[in-house]
């Protein structure tokens, strides 16, 4: 029955309706979290999506467009730090997914340790919080992002070298799973 | 008369309205081309595969925001040169899985194990951008994409995904 409810969820996404049938687990409130916080090394971070082209469902791993910044040049992530697997759920539901022009279910995320980010295969950085973006709390941007001057389609090959390294290192998470 | 018609799914339909001897001929060399296409299309089940999901995926990524973000449309003009390049696989490929990219291209990557990844955007232009993983190895490039598959990437599907 579990299954039955996830698959009609599912189906519902991708005929780009809202779901008919709503997965148990309402949204709890999220422990108190202070955006100014340092971010650890091993700290998680998470990238919201909600279409299936976004993963693989034969590798399991999400491709690199999961993660090429477009139209803006940072990538958002959320910090899930001292979350449970369903207030993580949850967090992207009302603050991601619910945030679209038009509001989708959530179907997954990856996660990745802060650290990935420093490697020099990688080389991004986590944006500070500003306060004045009226952000959420643990939503960051990911920027950094390599550019190559007057050369689009070289600055796409090399981001989306990046974007593969990152896809590699990231765990994904399906929301029926 | 006989008249061929090239369906967005690549299979032929031929429509006979003649009973000349020209027509009869025309229509014998049709079916021998159809028979062909249709032998190649049996041995080549990877490509067969990845250009209907090409044309599936097109149907749904040709509106803005069609990953329910804000990715551009998938334009008719890279959607053409994908289905060039699926269209020109050698036949020991394996099937890749096709998507596009926020800004439009399509994306098409081969998986070939643990780190061992290539993935190439087609926009509306000739030039294609790509980049690999093969263990610790990784790079990036760009080339050009006219009438063969550049041998660059050539040599990267065979090192990585070939079957």
């Amino acid at each position: 029955m579990k299954f039955l409810l996830a698959l009609l969820r599912r189906l519902g996404a991708w005929f780009g309706g809202k779901p008919s049938l709503e997965v148990k687990g309402a949204l709890g409130a999220l422990p108190a979290f202070d955006p100014t916080s340092s971010v650890d090394a091993d700290e998680l971070l998470a990238r919201y999506f909600v279409h299936p082209r976004k993963y693989s469902a034969v590798t399991k791993k999400l491709k690199p467009e999961a993660f090429v910044p477009h139209p803006h040049k940072e990538m958002s992530v959320f910090r899930i730090r001292e979350l449970e697997t369903e207030n993580i759920r949850d967090l992207g539901q009302k603050e991601f997914a619910d945030r679209l022009t038009e509001a989708k279910p959530l179907l997954g995320w990856g996660q990745f340790k802060h650290r990935v980010l420093a490697e020099p295969s990688v080389s991004l950085r986590l944006a500070r919080w500003n306060r004045s973006d009226n952000a959420h709390p643990r939503h960051r941007d990911v920027v950094g992002w390599p550019v190559i001057q007057n050369d689009p389609k070289e600055t796409k090959a090399k981001q989306k070298e990046v974007a593969l390294e990152l896809a590699e290192r990231t765990l994904l998470v399906l929301v029926s799973s | 008369m006989t008249l061929t018609r090239h369906t967005p799914y690549g299979i032929y339909c031929t429509y006979s309205a003649g009973n000349s001897r020209e027509a009869d001929l025309v229509q014998q060399v049709l079916q021998a081309a159809i028979r062909s296409e249709l032998q190649s299309a049996t041995l080549s089940g990877a490509r067969i595969s990845a250009l209907a999901d090409l044309d599936g995926f097109y149907v749904i990524a040709a509106k803005h925001g069609w990953d329910g973000e804000d990715a551009l449309p998938v334009k008719n003009e890279a959607y053409v040169n994908a289905r060039r390049f699926l269209s020109l696989m050698p036949r020991n490929w394996s099937k890749p899985e096709i998507s596009a990219d926020p800004d439009g291209e399509v994306a098409v990557e081969w998986h070939g194990g643990t780190r061992r990844r290539l993935s190439i955007s087609f926009g509306p232009d000739e030039r294609l951008s790509y980049a690999w993983l093969n263990g610790s190895e990784r790079g990036h490039g760009t080339d050009m994409f006219i009438d063969e598959i550049p041998s660059g990437i050539a040599a990267q599907v065979g090192r990585l995904v070939r079957r």
